[in-house]
């Protein structure tokens, strides 16, 4: 039945989104997937690459189960003397792409709220790559220093974007950090909501400027609070995997490999999953996942969702 | 892809023997690019990124009006916001900041300010 109001809340987007204008970045995966469904193993993929989360956005997993909410203070207000070339020369952007999320979702007798952050590090263009940047740069100053901008102008303009965002996907070298924290309730009060997991992990990316592939590592610590090793199977994990991701202008398909370890019963698990992202319109991204997840038990991994990234206050479903 | 044009005036006052440079610079990581020439002149005296543009000395430009157009592209996925510093280096009031939203990633600004030396 839920998927009835995915397609009908994705339905219901696209009659507002203006389809001449739609830019279609799929390889920047601007739309935030929050680390709480990540610590939650809902999100679809659990090796994220490093984004550049927009100042507000909403990731919506499916209806019946919820959602996340994030936001990026440092771009809430302007910054009038943060040039173009800061942008992409910094190698530590850590305060510039310092995102703060709460999630929400159900299972089948509590109802799990999260907290999370996550942040880059450490962000790294080659000389190469900078170099092109600065190219493109370059042409759309020209073509914007004009007194009249007429269509051809705009054609101009926009090919020139398009070839800029492409170069500026193509960040050489990523290390974004996050943690995250769950809670749940059994009736859905924030009295009664009690600590359950916490967890910080790392992404490691890294993109040959050869090679088509983008390889991103994850390694990450986990554990429940409030619960005794040895008592609670579900206890202390530590995790690492990989995931190598091929990109084209309208998708996006990975295949992710993790290996967990309970380290308090000296047991291990994996994760083996494929997922694809079909970007409808620049914030309109249909998601899928498939495999096997973590459990011994129930392991098929079966996800379908839209996610929704909202930049703009004005924007409203009617 | 769509453009939002905005049309201002600002007084400047610029009594100095010293020449008045001009400075434009767009904030929020996107990229603008300008068109700097006097009113009724067709005549442009800068255009791309303006740096230090010398405008003459303050005394000379008493009752002149200087066109600046600055068009903004929205290049940054983070932030939709525009802002633009045009500096004036030996005005009375140097700084004129603006700034404003564009609806989506890869809209355009168009700012046309006449600046009136007083």
């Amino acid at each position: 039945m839920h998927k009835i109001f995915i397609l009908s809340l994705v339905l219901l987007c696209l009659k507002n989104q203006p389809f001449a204008q739609v830019d279609i970045k799929i390889s920047e995966l601007s739309i935030p997937t929050s680390p709480g469904l990540v610590l939650a193993d809902k999100s679809p993929a659990s090796i994220e690459k490093p984004t550049n989360p927009k100042a507000f956005g909403i990731s919506l997993l499916n209806l019946r189960e919820g959602g996340a909410v994030e936001v990026t203070p440092f771009w809430l207000v302007n910054h009038s003397a943060f040039s173009f070339e800061d942008y992409f020369k910094k190698r530590f952007p850590i305060i510039s792409t310092f995102n703060l999320s709460g999630a929400t979702f159900k299972t089948d007798s509590t109802s799990v709220l999260s907290l999370g952050f996550r942040t880059q590090i450490v962000r790294i263009y080659s000389k190469n790559r900078q170099d092109a940047i600065l190219s493109i740069k370059k042409k759309i100053v020209d073509i914007l220093a004009s007194e009249e901008i007429d269509q051809k102008t705009l054609n101009d303009i926009e090919s020139a974007r398009k070839e800029l965002n492409g170069e500026k996907s193509k960040v050489t070298f990523n290390i974004e950090i996050a943690a995250a924290f769950l809670g749940s309730s059994t009736n859905s009060s924030f009295k009664n909501l009690s600590s359950d997991k916490s967890g910080v992990w790392a992404n490691i990316r890294y993109r040959p400027n050869t090679f088509p592939l983008d390889l991103t590592a994850l390694t990450r610590y986990s554990w429940a609070n409030n619960a005794s090793p040895k008592m609670s199977k579900d206890s202390t994990f530590f995790d690492y995997g990989l995931s190598l991701s091929y990109q084209k202008t309208k998708f996006d398909i990975s295949l992710e490999y993790i290996n967990r370890s309970d380290l308090s019963i000296n047991s291990s698990s994996d994760r083996f999953a494929i997922i694809a992202n079909y970007a409808l319109s620049e914030n309109i991204i249909i998601v899928g996942s498939f495999g096997k997840n973590f459990e011994n038990v129930g392991n098929i991994l079966s996800v379908i969702g839209v996610k929704l990234g909202f930049s703009n206050e004005k924007i409203k479903i009617e | 892809m769509a453009v939002k044009k905005i049309n201002k005036q600002e007084q400047i006052t610029a009594n100095t023997p010293d020449s008045i440079l001009l400075t434009i610079t767009i904030g929020n990581a996107q990229i603008g690019g300008s068109v700097v020439r006097w009113k009724n002149s067709q005549e442009i005296i800068g255009k791309g990124e303006i740096k230090n543009l010398n405008l003459g000395t303050g005394t000379t430009l008493k009752g002149r009006v200087l066109k600046v157009t600055t068009n903004v592209l929205d290049v940054n996925e983070q932030t939709n916001g525009i802002i633009i510093n045009d500096y004036f280096y030996n005005s009375g009031k140097p700084l004129f900041t603006f700034e404003d939203r564009v609806n989506n990633d890869g809209d355009i600004l168009q700012l046309i300010t006449e600046y009136n030396f007083k």
